[in-house]
């Protein structure tokens, strides 16, 4: 059993500076759980935490049932793909693969067995004898991945391994690493800050920031109902649109207001620009909004249309997105609605989600 | 990393403490000796302190020099010392500058030619060469000068290797502006490059300046009036004298001022002379 | 080499070299060539007549006793200096790479020897070792050994020895620093959890990514005791007792001094020359072909 568990696990370094603050989760055996945030949310950090290469200040990580707080790296039966791979350039893409189990002193017919079906699997036999240096960066991180996979460890642990590919690239090697983690069974964690990588590959879903959790889930869970004012704008691109309710600064352009269960201190109101359609008459969907726009740009990509404007009156910009083609002029002024369910309220000064039944 | 041995940590002092106790004691023995009285030294009765003649044996080293050997108040080797190495250091970066930017930014024939003969020197010092080098310096009337000391040892091409490695990394849309803005080669070098060179100047001063005040063969060579002395050479004076009259407070005073102004353009500029001395290896 | 756009110019790039090349050319190539000139010359004792004689001026060397001493003294020397200097500095340079506290501080004292003249290293040490008044002197004395530098072939080599290596220390040691610090904290951190011990990974991933620094410093390390040593001998030993501690460089000093035979002294420098460049050659091809990572 690979489970992963976290338990208050927090990291304050010398100075003071806190890094992660009262983390607790568990990663179900064989489960691919993403971490994912901003820049200095304390993701990378926690997973330095799980690998050892951080200390654990606060709290306790188990890898399979284990407490691993004193454990060193090399004994907590972990692999890890670094996001600069980390390969070692002076030695062959075997080398490489072998080095981690000739320092466990694995015997040599093993070791040539499993790279031999690390390489067919991830398709790095033509490059067994070249170094790092002659690779493109698509094949050193398989080699990276390989590395990894060769070690057979209870958990495999990620850091941003795609973030130095081309975006293209990218999309190739998410499908591959799904496919991978599938095939392998291994309880996998993941740090990213692409929301999108995040979304397709995780079974469990990580969202922090400034050191906290803002919540865990499953992808889609998060998606349709986040949970903070933060998650719903980090998750899903475009971002949702976000206006801002204040009592006594009530943005003009808006209809249908009056019908929501406001609280007295105001709210941020929530809605996704797939959930903003073109009005077909001149009034209120029932329960719903109305936005009138003043329309700055339209991207038209092909299967969909991007509609940018600005609430007629006060300005916010708000986006849409039309599925087809659009045809707006800019400069005109458009009325969108949304349906109830699709709204989403979160409270003004915490950022919590607010119930909108 | 996790790796918590803090076991690891005190060896790793330990080793560190012995290594700043080698590369310190001999100097502050030279320090203790310095401050003490010939007779203390020469009945080996140095103590680990330093002695009460600080001031009297530094003021006699300098002003007034030994009793026993040459009688050159050491002031006047130490201005040499200053003069031929702050005359090293300016020109040969000054014509090191002129040089890299010659071979980087423009092209003409015989360009890799003059690179290559140029950087040859690179590879033999000046002990190589030395007596045909006297004749020549002799020849040219140019002995017990500071043209002497200082002209024959700026050949040398480690300052235009340093200066061509740094003008590689200027990227080549500052040129291409430049020249867009209608600036010319003089005013490109004089308006951009120069300002944005000023770290490396700055570390291959450093360097220059110590190889220049640390030169010890060829001041001997060419150097005979006591008051063309470089203070390098000024220590060796003292201990021409046989073991028994050796003063040997003096010779180690002077020693101590020999590396005072070196050391402290070290400590001072650290940062920048070890970027230097690192992208020289490249 | 090459700039993507440059200055077009006729006069001014040899204007600009012009100061460098001249220099170079008067005080290096004239020099040198005269040398190689004279190696193949022989002057009567009045310096009035000269007379070209070939390789006698080199023959009569490689059949001198006191040629090979100086061989012999400099290949020991540049050994046993380069293997001390070397590992004394990487291993310090080791600790220092540690993230310990106080580190800049050990680092900026173990620099500036840098600044040091190596006459100046080896004043310092003979002080010390002085025979009868110097401080390490006595306690060898108590030891019951009989130190005598200006006597004592052995001595005197170690005494040079020890000057030359500590002099050395702190440029090795800020190189070595460099070279450990350039090295991606990913490559350890991968190799910590490929279950290497701290020796492993040094011997199997540091080592060897330190080897450009390792083969520069030794080639710099070598070329400093075949010349920049000159001061500490000639302040220090002179050479002596009885050639024990003259180098190559040194000889090459000695016999042209004076009114000494020049031409003999200029087939040494040609020698010496040749020994360089074949030093730096064989540096350029092992990093050439080593480096690239």
């Amino acid at each position: 059993m690979a489970e992963v568990h976290l338990d208050r696990v927090g990291k304050v370094y010398a100075d003071d500076v806190r890094a992660v603050r009262d983390i607790s989760f568990a990663v179900p055996d064989r489960g691919f759980c993403v971490l994912v945030g901003p820049s200095g949310c304390g993701k990378s950090t926690l997973l330095r935490m799980i690998a050892g290469l951080e200390t654990i200040s606060e709290g306790e990580v188990k890898i399979g049932g284990r407490v691993v707080n004193r454990v060193e790296p090399m004994d907590r039966d972990i692999a890890m793909v670094f996001q600069n791979y980390a390969l070692y350039p002076h030695m062959s893409v075997y080398d490489n693969m072998a080095y981690g189990l000739r320092n466990r002193k694995t015997p040599d017919e093993e070791i040539k067995q499993r790279i031999a079906e690390a390489a067919r699997l991830l398709q790095l036999e033509p490059f067994l004898s070249r170094k790092p240096r002659a690779l493109s960066g698509g094949q050193r991180q398989r080699v990276a991945m390989g590395r990894a996979i060769v070690r057979q460890p209870q958990v495999f642990l990620f850091d941003e391994p795609l973030s130095n590919l081309d975006a293209k690239l990218r999309g190739q090697m998410r499908v591959e690493i799904k496919a991978l983690q599938r095939r392998l069974g291994v309880t996998s964690i993941y740090v990213t800050h692409d929301q999108l990588e995040a979304m397709t590959l995780a079974d469990m879903l990580v969202v922090m920031n400034v050191g906290k959790v803002e919540q865990i889930g499953d992808p889609l869970h998060l998606y349709e109902a986040p949970a903070t004012l933060f998650v719903a704008q980090f998750i899903g691109a475009p971002p949702m649109n976000i206006i801002e309710l204040a009592p006594g600064a009530m943005p003009s352009g808006i209809g249908g207001l009056e019908a929501l269960p406001m609280p007295p201190a105001g709210a941020h109101l929530g809605i996704r620009a797939e959930h903003l359609a073109l009005a077909t008459n001149g009034g209120v969907p029932p329960g719903g909004i109305r936005l009138d726009l003043a329309v700055d740009a339209v991207e038209a990509v092909g299967a969909e249309t991007y509609v940018h404007g600005r609430l007629s009156g006060s300005g916010r910009a708000i986006t849409c997105r039309e599925p087809g083609k659009v045809m707006i002029p800019a400069g005109t002024t458009r009325a969108f609605t949304a349906v109830r369910r699709d709204l989403h309220l979160f409270d003004l000064k915490t950022g919590q989600r607010l119930p909108l039944a | 990393m996790v790796e918590n041995r803090p076991w690891a940590d005190l060896v790793s002092h330990l080793i560190l403490l012995v290594g700043v106790v080698i590369v310190v004691f001999p100097v502050y023995v030279a320090f203790v000796a310095s401050t003490s009285d010939m007779a203390t030294i020469a009945n080996g009765q140095l103590s680990l302190v330093p002695g009460p003649n600080f001031l009297h044996n530094y003021a006699q080293v300098l002003f007034h020099g030994t009793e026993s050997s040459t009688k050159q108040p050491m002031i006047v080797p130490l201005m040499n010392s200053l003069v031929m190495a702050l005359g090293i250091a300016i020109g040969k970066i000054f014509i090191s500058l002129l040089s890299a930017f010659a071979i980087i930014y423009f092209r003409f024939p015989f360009r890799l030619t003059a690179f290559w003969v140029i950087f040859i020197t690179l590879m033999l010092p000046v002990e190589v060469r030395i007596y045909p080098t006297y004749k020549i310096v002799s020849d040219l009337h140019m002995l017990d000068s500071y043209a002497g000391l200082i002209i024959p040892l700026i050949a040398s091409a480690t300052a235009t290797l340093l200066f061509r490695q740094f003008f590689m990394t200027v990227p080549d849309e500052l040129l291409e502006a430049s020249k867009i803005d209608g600036a010319g080669p003089l005013k490109f070098f004089k308006d951009t490059l120069l300002p944005l060179s000023v770290t490396p100047i700055a570390a291959m001063f450093v360097i220059q300046f110590i190889y220049g005040w640390n030169q010890y063969l060829w001041p001997i060579l060419i150097t005979t009036r006591d008051n063309m002395q470089t203070i390098v050479i000024g220590i060796q004076k003292i201990l021409l004298v046989t073991d028994a009259l050796t003063e040997w407070q003096a010779a180690m005073a002077t020693t101590i001022l020999a590396m005072l102004p070196p050391v402290i353009i070290v400590v001072a500029m650290q940062r920048l002379f070890v970027r230097g001395l690192v992208e020289t290896e490249k | 080499m090459d700039k993507r756009t440059v200055f077009s110019g006729k006069l001014l790039p040899y204007a600009l070299l012009a100061p460098q090349l001249a220099v170079t050319l008067v005080f290096f190539y004239w020099p040198a060539g005269q040398a190689v000139y004279q190696s193949f010359l022989l002057q009567d004792a009045f310096g009035i007549s000269t007379e070209f004689v070939w390789f006698d001026n080199y023959q009569q060397l490689f059949g001198d006793h006191a040629y090979y001493q100086a061989i012999f003294v400099t290949a020991v020397f540049a050994t046993v200096v380069t293997v001390a200097a070397l590992s004394l500095s990487l291993l310090l340079a080791v600790q220092a790479d540690r993230a310990l506290t106080g580190a800049g501080i050990y680092k900026t004292l173990l620099i500036w020897p840098y600044a040091v003249a190596p006459v100046v290293a080896g004043v310092l040490w003979l002080f010390m070792f002085q025979p009868s008044l110097g401080m390490l002197s006595k306690g060898i004395r108590v030891l019951g050994y009989d130190w005598n530098p200006s006597l004592r072939a052995g001595d005197a080599l170690i005494l040079v020895i020890v000057s030359a290596t500590w002099k050395q220390i702190s440029y090795n040691f800020l190189l070595f620093l460099a070279g450990l610090q350039s090295i991606p904290k990913s490559l350890i951190e991968a190799a910590a959890i490929d279950g290497a011990s701290r020796r492993r990974r040094f011997w199997t991933i540091v080592f060897p990514l330190l080897s450009p620094t390792t083969f520069y410093l030794l080639t710099v390390n070598l070329v400093y005791v075949f010349f920049d040593t000159f001061g500490i001998i000639h302040a220090v030993t002179r050479g002596g007792p009885a050639g024990a501690t003259t180098t190559l460089v040194y000889k090459v000093f000695n016999d042209g001094r004076g009114g000494g035979d020049l031409g003999i002294s200029a087939a040494e420098s040609v020698i010496l020359m040749l020994i360089v460049i074949a030093l730096t050659a064989v540096q350029f091809r092992f990093i050439e072909r080593k480096v690239n990572y």
